[in-house]
């Protein structure tokens, strides 16, 4: 695991390395939304940065200078409501015998992920480990998931909640991304930029930047006397701190958490819950969901939404019995999941260090608060 | 009138200092088993406490970031009959009273601890500041009527409604003519302009709950929200069923809001849901000729059914 941060690896080798200017990225994202269905990190009006589908029509202007959207762009791969089959009961008219129709929902056409920051991008590859490996590939994530390409944007301010070195990542990381844009003017202040290079480090990442959308909004080749300059903007990228993850240093607390479970710790730091779901519905890599049937007379859709553990009916079952009754069970759950379960299960931490949590928890209860503190615990 | 807010940090430490002391005596002589205050936590935010020990009081802390309500979380504590302890300013004893006139968690056992306050201010606005700003501000008090939490802004209960002993003297109380801006905004829109508004907030809603788990209006055993049978709500996030879900709960705390704007506070998608609840009160300001509707009442307009209601009839369905 882990890509970069201080005394990493080189990265990936880049395929095609263009530059477009700060001013047709608008251009860009709406000529590929007229083929494809558009992700970006939008604002509209004053209020809080949102990732949500970029409507053309509709005012949203791509915001690529906030350090974080409130949510994570995970609804790209992950919708929060998503069909997944229709059913109809009918009834044959000569014999009466009733028959079941059952129809696979559509997955949908091409989506483009445009302005994910690195630490988003690589919590697409965290949903992948569970949706497509191991014995169950789940289609209907993996429909999606081929036809999706991902366009991160380097970070050139992290601020006081970013902690993605913690986890190996960094500022300028490219895992997940097929095409990474690195602002020309590289990292620190100011935030805005002129231009981007654009650099593909995938084939669909350079027939991405090939595409005639992307000509059309003006992306280029670099001036061959840029090299230099573009070498040293994304190492300067690459190399870059985030202020909490240096206050944290490596977050590495699976075998310590090993004889955590029993602990009364969980008892004491959840306490202060509001057992609301807010942390995991906007963490870029908290996946759990539900099913339920929507319909009435007969047919109707059948679908899966967003569920979360720290939402107290997460475990009820239809006998009444509830397995995690209480807030300690069911945050201990969450954390163990992210620091020790999936650790055990696919070898690396399932948290991105994106700070959406430290921003969001109104009580102050976030992962690198409990990584910190599981740490010093005796038992 | 909105009424000028203004940190007294010189009150809020000696407060502070009071606090910890009643709440040592009251761990140490076994008068509570555990202590609902507040602490500081991560990066100096100020964070619900669960002192069990005097020794835990000691982590106690009274400052102008103590925006937390605590009276929702006597919930996970209805179990058993001990004997519970807790801090609540103004704003926080309305949340009090509101449980306690739900009746849903019994006076006798609790021992409330007022704290007279003169204000507190908005931790994500404090947050914001460049730092050297936000140390000068927590340490002199001198905050701009903005950073203000927005209940501030309106306060006419300075002074806990309940409470078994103050921390500091009652400040002095002044008139409020209350009103209700976010409301008037609602009803300068046109139909078609409210509607987008409120779809707009559906649309962003992400469901996760935290203003009904934070509301202290919001106390039912069972939520229907949660519930499966019936499904008075269905799973999937479609603009339909965040308006069922938004409208169920205005209407239901509709009479019982207690105005505090915690449940837009906590929303993680900054969602503007005081809209919702300001609306309400104001009408019931204006249709009962309540003026002050965020204040619990023994008898409150919707909790009481009145044969010379005008809208009654005698033999009405």
């Amino acid at each position: 695991m882990g890509e970069g941060g201080k005394g990493m690896a080189p990265g990936p080798v880049p395929r095609t390395t263009k530059l477009v200017e700060a001013s047709g990225l608008d251009g860009w994202l709406r000529a590929v939304a007229r083929e494809a269905r558009v992700w970006a990190p939008v604002r509209v009006d004053g209020r809080p940065p949102l990732f949500r589908e970029f409507r053309t029509g509709e005012g949203d202007r791509l915001d690529l200078e906030a350090v974080r959207t409130v949510n994570s762009p995970k609804g790209a791969l992950l919708p929060q409501t998503e069909p997944l089959m229709t059913y109809a009961m009918t009834k044959d008219a000569e014999s009466g015998r009733p028959s079941l129709d059952l129809e696979r929902a559509a997955p949908g056409g091409p989506v483009v992920v445009f302005g994910a920051r690195p630490c988003d991008a690589a919590a697409f590859e965290l949903l992948d480990k569970v949706f497509l490996t191991g014995d169950f590939v789940d289609d209907h994530y993996q429909a999606r998931r081929v036809k999706t390409t991902v366009v991160a944007v380097a970070c050139p301010r992290p601020d006081e909640a970013c902690f993605c070195t913690s986890f190996g990542l960094s500022p300028g990381g490219t895992r997940g991304a097929d095409v990474v844009l690195y602002g020309r003017n590289g990292p620190g202040v100011p935030v805005e930029t002129d231009a981007y290079y654009a650099v593909a480090y995938t084939e669909r990442g350079e027939a991405f930047l090939a595409a005639p959308a992307a000509r059309a909004a003006g992306v280029a080749d670099v001036p061959e006397d840029e090299g230099r300059r573009l070498e040293e903007v994304v190492s300067a990228f690459r190399g870059l701190g985030t202020p909490l993850g240096d206050r944290l240093g490596r977050i590495d607390v699976a075998a310590r958490l090993d004889g955590l479970f029993d602990h009364p710790y969980w008892e004491k730091v959840s306490a202060r819950c509001l057992s609301c779901g807010a942390c995991t519905f906007i963490c870029p890599t908290c996946y759990c969901f539900g099913v339920a049937d929507c319909g009435a007379l007969g047919k109707g859709v059948r679908y899966r939404y967003w569920d979360a553990c720290k939402l107290p009916h997460f475990m009820l079952m239809a006998g009444g019995h509830n397995p995690r009754p209480a807030k300690s069970n069911r945050t201990r759950q969450r954390f163990m999941h992210k620091l020790n379960y999936y650790h055990h299960r696919y070898g690396e931490y399932q948290c991105v260090g994106c700070g959406r949590c430290v921003e969001s928890c109104p009580v102050g209860l976030h992962l690198p608060l409990v990584a910190g503190e599981v740490r010093g615990l005796e038992g | 009138m909105p009424r000028k807010p203004m940190l007294d940090i010189e009150r809020m430490r000696s407060a502070e200092e009071a606090l910890r002391r009643e709440a040592r005596r009251l761990l140490a002589d076994g008068v509570v088993s555990v202590f609902l205050g507040h602490e500081e936590g991560w990066d100096g935010l100020a964070v619900p406490s669960f002192a069990a020990s005097p020794e835990d009081a000691e982590r106690l802390v009274w400052n102008p970031l103590c925006a937390s309500h605590l009276a929702k979380y006597l919930l996970d504590r209805l179990a058993g009959d001990e004997k519970v302890g807790i801090a609540v300013n103004g704003c926080g004893s309305l949340a009090l009273d509101r449980i306690l006139k739900d009746r849903r968690f019994p006076r006798e056992r609790l021992y409330v601890v007022g704290i007279p306050c003169t204000g507190i201010l908005d931790p994500a606005r404090v947050a914001d500041l460049p730092p050297e700003r936000r140390r000068e501000v927590l340490e002199t008090g001198r905050a701009e009527a903005e950073l203000f939490l927005d209940r501030c802004s309106w306060c006419d209960v300075p002074n806990p409604v309940v409470s078994d002993i103050l921390v500091g003297e009652p400040v002095a109380e002044e008139p409020v003519v209350h009103e209700y801006p976010r409301a008037a905004r609602l009803e300068a829109m046109s139909l078609e302009q409210r509607f987008e508004h409120f779809k707009d907030l559906y649309e962003r809603c992400i469901r996760c709950f935290a203003c009904r788990n934070v509301c202290p209006a919001c106390s039912c055993r069972e939520c229907c929200l949660d519930q499966w049978e019936p499904l008075w709500l269905g799973r999937a996030t479609s603009v339909p069923e965040q308006q069922m879900f938004h409208f169920i709960r205005a209407f239901d705390v509709a009479g019982r809001c207690i105005r505090c704007g915690e449940c837009e506070r906590v929303c993680p998608m900054g969602l503007p849901l005081m809209d919702f609840n300001d609306k309400l009160l104001k009408d019931i300001a204006e249709l009962f000729g309540v003026e002050r509707p965020h204040v619990p009442a023994d008898v409150e307009p919707l909790g009481r059914f009145d044969p010379q209601d005008p809208d009654f009839e005698e033999g009405a369905e």
